[in-house]
Order: structure tokens, then sequence, then C-alpha cells
């Protein structure tokens, strides 16, 4: 291991480079504090205020309560975790096959078939018929409904296609020459030399579900099917329809309404929050090619 | 926007039961009023028990309805929407109390889907299965609900009604303008819900938008509360220039404030006759006009630009996310809100802030014209349940939708069960107090859902003594209603129905048409445009955009529906 | 040299070499793509019929290129098409290179815990909805608001920034800017993890300063990722969603902030007409495939990386 030594010019640029990071650690982590702030705050002194907040207005814990005290958070948290367990396990499975496939450079219709595929970023059939087809694959109203229809995002395939591709050639050529096959090549020299891409298309599949809540909302009847987001989702919007019950008789449960959209996004946010730092680990510090060399 | 007007007509049927025919009375006297009233709906029950067999006021012969309806087998499925109050307590509507006593009366069991959104609407009807019984807000769809009856999705009720739902058939009949306003030109495809007194078989609206000012401002700066636009004027300049709020700073008062999608600065268009979108002519009935290149119009911008100009409206009213941020820091003294606004649900909490906060309503401003026209919000269409072709039983289905509509049924429906969730009280349904008592921490509302539909949105005719028991006696709301409707409806077009053609010709006209007219509305406030120099380019341009050509097309279906 | 063979004797000889790779490896994901890519593009048939969601597809009449018609000839078509070209380009621009930057600059940082408190704060606005940013720069433009009080700071008048036309798209991609660097340079950090240790100590030993040592190793270690992201970038350029803009835009502000998809949508306001939107999207996939061959074309001349 080498040991750097740092020129004047490289400690000034340190110190700057120390004191934008903290700036933009500020900025950026204020949208978050808010939510976190107005979640906390009491409802009728949030919807009084007005502005940005700096602190929770009177500390309560009503509006979690509320949230939690929802009979289907719970079924929602576990559905969640087996879409995102299953489904990224697949995500990534379908990707890494398919981003290899197409990082080679030899067969003739890796080019035909990665247009093909290209192409499907930008046209798309339209919701009824990916709802007729779900339908009659018989996936409707099954928690796989969410999961094999994005099995794989274009996007993400494509990323990861360009990672293998920065792999040398050189290694391997070698390994073929020690006689690995396809499936050696791609487990233990590609797959091993991309971990950090992996965690990161691992990241970004595994944040999909607990973002969104468009398909379970369109493919799902069951209750006890709901994945969290479209759970919280319903108790939202239900507060919503209800803003003019609430408005002229029941005034402290439309105030709630209000923090209740904010302690949603705690709810549904904290767990990816605490997995981050597990995924973080495996791209923060650089690889040795060397070492798988030798 | 939809989504408000839609609340803005939800509230105005919830508000309907309140102040249906107490306005203004005191506790005691109101008190009075109902026993006599429920006397009243004693006796007409018992006369028309006796006409029952007989026939309906509109002399269609019907067989009355004999429970059970069904022996069991029958299975009804309905999709709706779930009610919020209701989704925080329990799975789905099977759970209300008083729906497991109506499966035992009936004899109808019905499947509840709960799973309810634009996108399942279009994938529900485009996938081709439908459920018995659809609820949903049916302005809303492509094509409207007439695309859902051409294509035989849904019933025409217009001959079953009468023979099987005798009951919401007589409150139609007993309400002409509501059965113009729930059907097409006479077609029954729909139950609505609604708020009903049974003694006159009333259904009634109200004025649900409004302007209100601080009472305790005006007393500060000696001022009569406004009636006209002329008056409110000098109110505001009076606001603009003292130190209201005193906090020795007599620049940071914004007189009016005014929040975005400037609602509250539109319906102020009513007093000068005239609203942004097509409306009738109010010198003449029979006209359908185009109310932003009217002279109406012209006269309104010129004076809203001066509430502009003048710094009595605030200058972000174009983009600010509501009117409420400078109402709450008390910076504000007039405002036009509606009756489900924050301002109104959390007046008493904002007085608590700050004592002398007093917000009260203010009569509904006379223009210079003499106009007091309210801003008619007949596009909102509240949810209804419609049967779709797929019902096997439609008989039962519909006679287990009109069971609410019933003398009875709206009772139970209201109010649950009798000795259960309420009680006779001096001949009043009087709601169990005990039910509100949970350790779970569920709001009043939440407690009382999980008994009856009172609290709820649901097609029936929900009796107004519900509201007469929740926190809306306060003299504040009842004020609001007696000040905002002195509004006039002579410029609200009823419904209009369009065939396919007409709403895809209008569509493709109004969307250029409205994006032009929107930015050069606050063009003309904010000075971009000049009101003299650039109006008759401004009206020629509408025009060549083929304004006539859609003016066409509503006056031809107001025509009809007028039934000219 | 071999002889010249046909194309389909090619075809075979290239199948048979690599059938473990077509069979194990092409064939599972082209059997996704064909069944839920490709199938359900039957449904962009209705940009071409009068479509009704009480219709099966095949039942409703062909009416040509109508509903094109109606979109190019209404009076904003220029006008919302020119406002989503120069949003996506200042996007380019200004968005696009945000997140490389900042990925380089924290890859300089040496602290590994600060480095990695700093990458996961700076990624949290992603998990905020759009409806909570919006309004908090709503309520920075406002008149009394943040960036008023550093524009007055600055000897600047104070504006209500979202009234004005010259201040809408700075906002808009200063904002988006704001909550997606973060995010975004996941994948840039990744990439730079890929890149070669031993590179940089063979670089410091030969004399490389830091700033060089970014240029020569760092940069063209991540340049594959850029150029293949700035490919699907300039493949997007139609697509400005409307949900941001909704939430920004006014009437006055229409002129410079009135996309396509937010036309969609006032238009749908009136009369949902899938047959229109379908056209519109298709219109949109269209230009968008036009501009992603044309630069990654461009591409696979000048850098060797390419999708295709």
């Amino acid at each position: 291991m080498v040991v750097y030594k740092k020129s004047f010019a490289d400690h000034v640029f340190e110190i700057f480079n120390t004191l934008l990071m903290i700036l933009l650690m500020v900025i950026t982590a204020y949208p978050f504090l808010y939510v976190l702030f107005a979640s906390l705050s009491d409802p009728n002194k949030f919807i009084a205020h007005s502005g940005i907040l700096m602190y929770p207005l009177d500390t309560t814990l009503a509006s979690f309560k509320a949230v939690m005290n929802n009979p289907n958070i719970w079924i929602g948290y576990k559905n969640t975790i087996f879409i995102v367990g299953v489904g990224t396990s697949i995500n990534l499975l379908m990707t890494c096959v398919g981003a290899y496939f197409l990082s080679r450079t030899g067969p003739m219709l890796k080019k035909p078939i990665m247009f093909l595929i290209t192409i499907t970023m930008f046209v798309d059939g339209g919701l009824i018929p990916n709802y007729i087809l779900v339908r009659d694959l018989n996936l409707y109203n099954t928690i796989w409904a969410l999961i094999i229809p994005g099995a794989i995002s274009t996007y993400n395939m494509i990323i990861m296609r360009t990672m293998f591709q920065s792999i040398p050639a050189s290694l391997e050529e070698s390994a073929r020459i020690d006689g690995a096959g396809e499936w050696t090549i791609l487990f233990k020299l590609i797959l091993t030399l991309s971990i950090p891409t992996i965690a990161v298309i691992g990241l970004f599949y595994a944040v999909g579900p607990w973002n969104s809540w468009f398909s379970a909302n369109i493919y799902l009847r069951d209750k006890q099917k709901f994945p969290l987001q479209l759970v919280l989702r319903n108790i939202i919007i239900q507060n919503d329809v209800d803003e003019m019950t609430m408005g002229s008789s029941f005034g402290n449960s439309y105030a709630m309404s209000f923090t209740i959209k904010y302690a949603t996004v705690i709810v549904a946010t904290v767990p990816i929050l605490v997995l981050y730092p597990w995924i973080q680990k495996y791209f923060v510090k650089g690889v040795m090619i060397g070492s798988l060399k030798g | 926007m939809k989504k408000r007007l839609f609340a803005l007509l939800m509230c105005a049927i919830l508000m309907v039961g309140c102040f249906a025919g107490c306005g203004g009375t005191t506790e005691e006297s109101k008190t009075e009023t109902s026993k006599t009233e429920t006397s009243k709906t004693e006796t007409s029950k018992a006369e028309s028990s006796e006409e029952d067999l007989s026939a309906q006021p509109g002399g269609v012969p019907y067989e009355a309805a004999t429970y059970p309806l069904a022996d069991g087998s029958v299975e009804l499925d309905y999709w709706l929407v779930i009610n919020g109050a209701m989704s925080a307590t329990m799975e789905s509507y099977a759970d209300v109390a008083f729906f497991q006593m109506l499966e035992e009366y009936t004899g109808v069991k019905i499947n509840w889907d709960h799973n309810t959104s634009d996108e399942n609407f279009s994938m529900m009807i485009a996938s081709g299965e439908y459920p018995d019984l659809i609820n949903w807000k049916y302005a809303n769809i492509a094509g409207g609900v007439q695309a859902l009856l051409e294509d035989e999705v849904i019933h025409d009720l217009t001959e079953m009604i009468p023979k099987y739902a005798p009951a919401y058939n007589e409150w139609m009949e007993a309400n002409p303008e509501e059965k113009t306003a729930f059907t097409l030109g006479g077609l029954q495809y729909q139950f609505v819900n609604f708020n009903s007194r049974l003694e006159d078989r009333e259904i009634v609206y109200f004025k649900i938008l409004g302007p209100q000012i601080r009472q305790d401002w005006l007393d500060k700066v000696g001022k009569e509360m406004p009636t006209t636009t002329d008056e409110l004027y000098d109110v505001l300049v009076a606001f603009r220039d003292n130190d209201m709020n005193g906090d020795g700073d007599a620049t940071d008062e914004i007189p009016f404030a005014v929040g975005k999608g400037t609602d509250q600065l539109r319906a102020l268009a009513g007093s000068f006759g005239t609203r942004i979108d097509m409306h009738v002519d109010p010198e003449d009935a029979n006209t359908i006009v185009y109310g932003p290149i009217t002279d109406n119009f012209k006269k309104f911008l010129g004076y809203v630009k001066k509430l502009y100009d003048e710094g009595l409206i605030n200058s972000d009213f174009a983009v600010a996310e509501s009117a409420m941020n400078y109402i709450t820091q008390s910076k504000a003294g007039f405002t036009i809100s509606s009756m489900g606004s924050s301002l109104i649900a959390n007046h008493d909490n904002l007085k608590l802030e700050n004592e002398e906060y007093n917000y009260v309503s203010v009569p509904w401003l006379i223009g210079p014209d003499g106009y007091q026209c309210f801003i008619d919000d007949s596009n909102a269409n509240p949810r209804s349940t419609v049967v779709s072709t797929q019902c096997e039983n439609l008989e039962i289905a519909l006679r287990w939708l009109d069971y609410f509509y019933t003398d009875e049924g709206s009772i139970a429906s209201t109010f649950g069960i009798e000795d259960e969730s309420f009680e006779w009280v001096n001949e009043y349904p009087t709601i169990i107090e005990d039910i509100k008592n949970n350790d779970k921490g569920w709001s009043d509302e939440q407690c009382i859902a999980r008994y009856m539909l009172g609290p709820i949105t649901f097609p029936m005719a929900r009796d107004y003594r519900f509201y007469e028991q929740m926190n809306l006696k306060e003299q504040y709301q009842i004020d609001i209603q007696t000040n905002w409707n002195l509004a006039t409806n002579e410029i609200t077009m009823p419904p209009l129905i369009h065939t396919t053609e007409e709403a895809e010709e209008y569509s493709g006209l109004m969307t250029d048409i409205k994006t032009y007219v929107d930015t050069s509305y606050l063009e003309f406030i904010v000075g971009d445009l000049d009101l003299e120099a650039d109006w008759d380019t401004y009206v020629s341009n509408v025009k060549s955009m083929g304004i006539e050509d859609a003016i066409a097309i509503k006056q031809a279906a107001y025509e009809r529906a007028m039934g000219k | 040299m071999a002889p010249k063979k046909t194309f389909f004797q090619r075809l075979i000889f290239d199948l048979n070499r690599y059938k473990y790779l077509y069979i194990f490896f092409a064939l599972p994901v082209v059997i996704y793509y064909v069944v839920f890519k490709y199938v359900p593009l039957y449904g962009l048939q209705i940009a071409f019929k009068d479509y009704k969601i009480t219709k099966e597809f095949w039942e409703c009449a062909w009416v040509g290129f109508k509903h094109f018609e109606k979109f190019f000839t209404g009076m904003y078509f220029t006008r919302t098409v020119g406002n989503t070209l120069i949003i996506s380009f200042l996007n380019l621009i200004f968005g696009f290179p945000a997140p490389i930057v900042f990925a380089l600059l924290l890859n300089e940082v040496q602290n590994q815990k600060f480095k990695k408190v700093v990458q996961t704060v700076t990624y949290l606005p992603h998990f905020v909805s759009l409806v909570v940013i919006c309004g908090l720069i709503v309520s920075f433009s406002a008149k009394d608001g943040l960036f008023n009080t550093i524009i007055a700071w600055f000897g600047g008048t104070k504006n209500d920034l979202l009234m004005s036309k010259a201040a809408f798209r700075p906002i808009y991609i200063l904002s988006g800017i704001w909550a997606g660097f973060g995010w975004g340079s996941i994948i840039y950090l990744s990439a730079l993890a890929g890149v070669d240790q031993e590179q940089y100590e063979a670089a410091y030993i030969d004399g490389a300063k830091r700033f060089q040592r970014m240029i020569y190793i760092t940069l063209p270690g991540i340049l594959p990722t850029i150029v293949i992201k700035l490919i699907m970038e300039i493949g997007s350029m139609m697509s400005v969603g409307s949900e941001k803009i909704l939430l920004l835009y006014s009437p006055l502000t229409y002129e410079v902030a009135d996309v396509v998809s937010t036309y969609v949508y006032r238009k749908g306001l009136e009369d949902n007409d899938y047959s229109y939107s379908t056209a519109v999207g298709l219109f949109n996939s269209v230009i968008n495939i036009i501009l992603l061959t044309f630069a990654n074309t461009v591409s696979r001349r000048l850098t060797d990386t390419s999708l295709w």
C-alpha cells in the first residue's frame, strides 16, 4: 500500500471539499427533516403554521399512532418484504443473465436483440393491454403480478451490461484458457468484480416496490395481499376523500389528515434507510482488481 | 380542480340536513320544531302506506317489496370506495353493524369490493367483467355515462325504477329539480346520495362557498359589514392602511387572501353576473354565453385588477398554495372559502392561538349591476350507484337499493339499529352516546361509522337529524348558510348531456381556449395585458379559436335539457 | 482467408458456436421481453382508432391519423413540444453533470465514515414525495421566502419567483438537481468503486497530481457509464413528466412551462380520451427513438461506447 503525501494544494482542496459536502448535506437533509418534523407535529399547530419548519410543533406521536393502528399496516409490511426479497432476487438473476449476454462481443444477434430491448424503454402498449395480459396469465390478484411483469428493468440491465463490459477482456481470456465455461465466468469472475454494481442495481430494484403502489392498486383486490405502499396510500387517500365531512364536523381528524401524510412517508422510508448502510458497504470501497489476478 | 368541486358539492350535500329549516333558530325552538316535524312524519307515513299499493304519483303501478327479498342464496357484488372513517377500523362494509342487520333482513349477501381508483375503474370496464352494482363519479369518465349506457355496460333504469324502486322514485317525483339533475333528460340510471327531510319529502342544497371576514378587524376600523363589491373595496383599503394585526407594522396586512387556482377571486365573478366558463346569460335565461368574453367579465377584471394594483390581494395570488397561510398568520382580513375548508374546520383551533381571531360570514356580495350570482358547481358529480348489465338479479338488486330510500330504511341506514346505536327519545332518533366509547383511540366519527351510514356518503336518503347531533350547531356556521344562500342561481347551468361526438369536439376546442383564457385572465390582472388596449384583440382571439362552436354545443345541450 | 459465407450460413454457425449463451442467457430474457413488452404493444393501435373503454380494441373503428392531426394542428403544439425539448436540454446541460461532479468530489473525501454519512444524507430527498418537495419549493420561492432572502442579500429585488416567466426554468432545473443529485450519484460511485486502485498508486508514484489523477484515471473509469446514461437521457428528451410541472406552474408561466405531458393532462380533464393520449405518447416515442439512435450512432463513432 502506497502512502499518499499531501501537498498544500491538496490540503486546501480538501478543506473546501469538506465544507462543500457539509453544505450539500444541509440542503439535502432539509426535505426529509421537514417531513420528520411535520409528522411529529401537533396536527392543529401544523395546519396553522406556514412556511418552513425547523422543529416539530408540540411534538406528538398521534399521527404515527393513527397510521400504525391501521389493521392492514403489518400485513403491508409483510407483503412488501416478500415482494422486495423474492422480487429483487429474481430481478438480479434475470438482469445479470441478460446483461451478461448483452456484454458479450461474439454473438451476431446481440446487436439486434439489444436494439429491440432498448426500444421497449420508449414504447408501451398502455395500461389496458398490460392488465389483460396479467389476467390471462392468471397473475391477477396474486403477488406475482407485482414481481413477474417487472422482472427486468431495461435501464438497470443496460447499466449492468456497461459495468460488465468495462471488465478487462484479458481477465476473461485467461480464465477461458484455464478452461472456465460461461457460468464459471459469470459467477466467479464477472459477478465477483461487479459486486459494487450489483449492490447498487439491487438497491434500485429494492427501492422500486418501496416507492410504488400503482401496479398493486391495479392488479390486487385482496387486502391480505396489499403491499405497504398501497396500504399507506389508501390511508392518505381516504383521509382526503373525507375532507368535506371532517371539515364540517370533525375538525380534529381534518387537521390530522395532513400530518398523517408525513407520518406515512416516514413509516415507508425507515426500513430502506436502515438497510442502506448494509448495501452501501459494497460500493464505497474500491476494488483491487490486481488481487483477483493473482 | 374537479376534486375540489366534488368536495364542495359533497359538502353541500352533507350540510343539508343540519340547516334545513332550522337556520337562525335557537336550540330550544329547534327541538320543538323537530318534535312537530316528527309527528308530521308519522302522519304522512301512515297516509302514504295506505296509498302504497295503488300507484305512484306518476301513475306507474308497482309492487311493494316484501322482506326478506331473497332466501339468502342471492349475492350481489358491490364495487364502492370505502370511506376513510370506516377503513380505519374495519376491513369492509360487511363489518358495519347496519349492514349485518340488513343482510339478515333482506336475505341478500353483498360482496364488497373496495379496491377502487380511476385506473381500477377503467380496467374493470375495459376487462368486460363488471360487478352487479358500481358506485363511481360518472361525470369524470371518458364519453360520460352515456357511453356506458350506449354500450350496455349499465342498465337504463327508466322503466325499472318506478316499478322496483318506488321509494327512490317518490323522492325524485317530489323534487323535480333534483330529478332533472340526477337523470339524463328523464332517463334514470343511478341512485344518488342526498339529505332528506321525510315530513315534506324535501331534498335541499346549500351554497357551500362564500365570503368571510374578520369581524374583529371590521370593528377596529369602525366599518359596517360590506354588502356590495364597492363597500368591500372600502373595507379592504381600510384593512390595508391600518396595522390591523397590531404587530407594529402597518404594511404587512394582506386585506384579501387568495390562493392558487384563484378560486377565491373567481367566485367574485358571480357578483358581476359571470364566471370563468360557460354559463347562462343573466339577461336571457335561454342563452348560454362564454363568460370570459362578456362585458360583465371585463368589469369583473377591472375590479380585480384594481384590488391587485392597490395591494389589496396578495401579490403571489396566482401561485400561493392556499390563502390559509395569510389567514393563520393573522395577516389577512377577508377571503372566500368553502364550507369544508381548513378555515372553517379550524376556526376554533385558531381562536385558541389568537383570541381576537373571529371570522364571520359575509352576505354574498352584490356587484355594481346588482348581480349576486353563485358560481355553480354543476360540473361536479357526486358518486352514485348504477346497476351493471351483468347483474343477474335485477329486481332484487333494485329493491335492495331502494330500501335506503324507504321511510324505515332511511332512518335505519342513517342511525343503524334501534336500541343498539340509536334510540327514540321523544320521537327523535338519538344516537346512543355509549357507542363512542372505545379504548383504541378512535374518533367519535370512526366509532359511529361502525354502526351506521350517517357519517359517510352512500346512496341513501340520509335523515337530516343525523347532522343535528354532530357538532355543527354553532351560530357561526348557521349564519354562514343564511348569508351565502343569498346568492342566486340565475347563471347556473343544469347538468348537460353531450353525445360522444359533441364531447370530443368540445374538449378539442376548450383545451386550447382555456389555456389561452386562463393565461390572459392573469395577465390582465397583473398588467401584462392592458384591459383597455388589449381587450378587443383578446376577444377576437378567443373567437378565432372557435368559441362560437363550443358555445353552440352547450346551447344545443342546454335546450335539450330544458326540454325545448 | 475463408470463403465468404451467406448470411444464413454465418447465422447458423453463430448460433451453434454460442448455443449455450443463446439458450441459457439470451432465451429467457428474450421470452420475457416478447411476452411482457412486445405482446401488449397491440394496444398502440388505439392511437389510430376511436377507442372507448366499453369496447374491445378490435371492435373500435379505424380513424387513421385523426388523433395525431388533432395534436399537430392544436394551437399550442409547437409551444409544448418546444418547451419539452428546451427543459430536457437544460436538464441535460445542468442536471446531468451534477451527480457526476458530486461523485468525483465525494470520491476525493478521505475519511470513509464521513463519506458514508454524506452519501446517506444526500440521497434522502429521493424518498420524499414530489408533492412535499414542490411544497417546499413554493414556500422558498415566495416573496418572503428563502430564495428572495438570498437575492436581496446580493442586492436584488424581491419577487414572486414562481409568477415570473424568467425564473420558472431555473427553479425547475435547480430543484431537480437538489432533489436528485445524491441518488443519481450512487451509480457513479459504484462505477468508481470498480476502478482499479493499483492505477492510482502507479499514477501517484509517477508524480500525477490529484486533479490529474481525477481526469486521467477516475473519469475514464466511469466514462462508459456516463456515456450510456447520456445516450439514454437524450433518448428520453420528449418524456418530461407532468407531475412536478403541474405542481409548480400557473397560467402565467404556461409560456415557458407548459410541456406535452401537462397539456395532455389538461386535455384529459375536459375529456379523458385514451386514443388521443396514446397518439401523443406514440409521437413522443418516435421522436425519442430517433434521438436515441442518433445519439447512439454519434457515440459509437466518438467513444467506442454504444448501446448496440
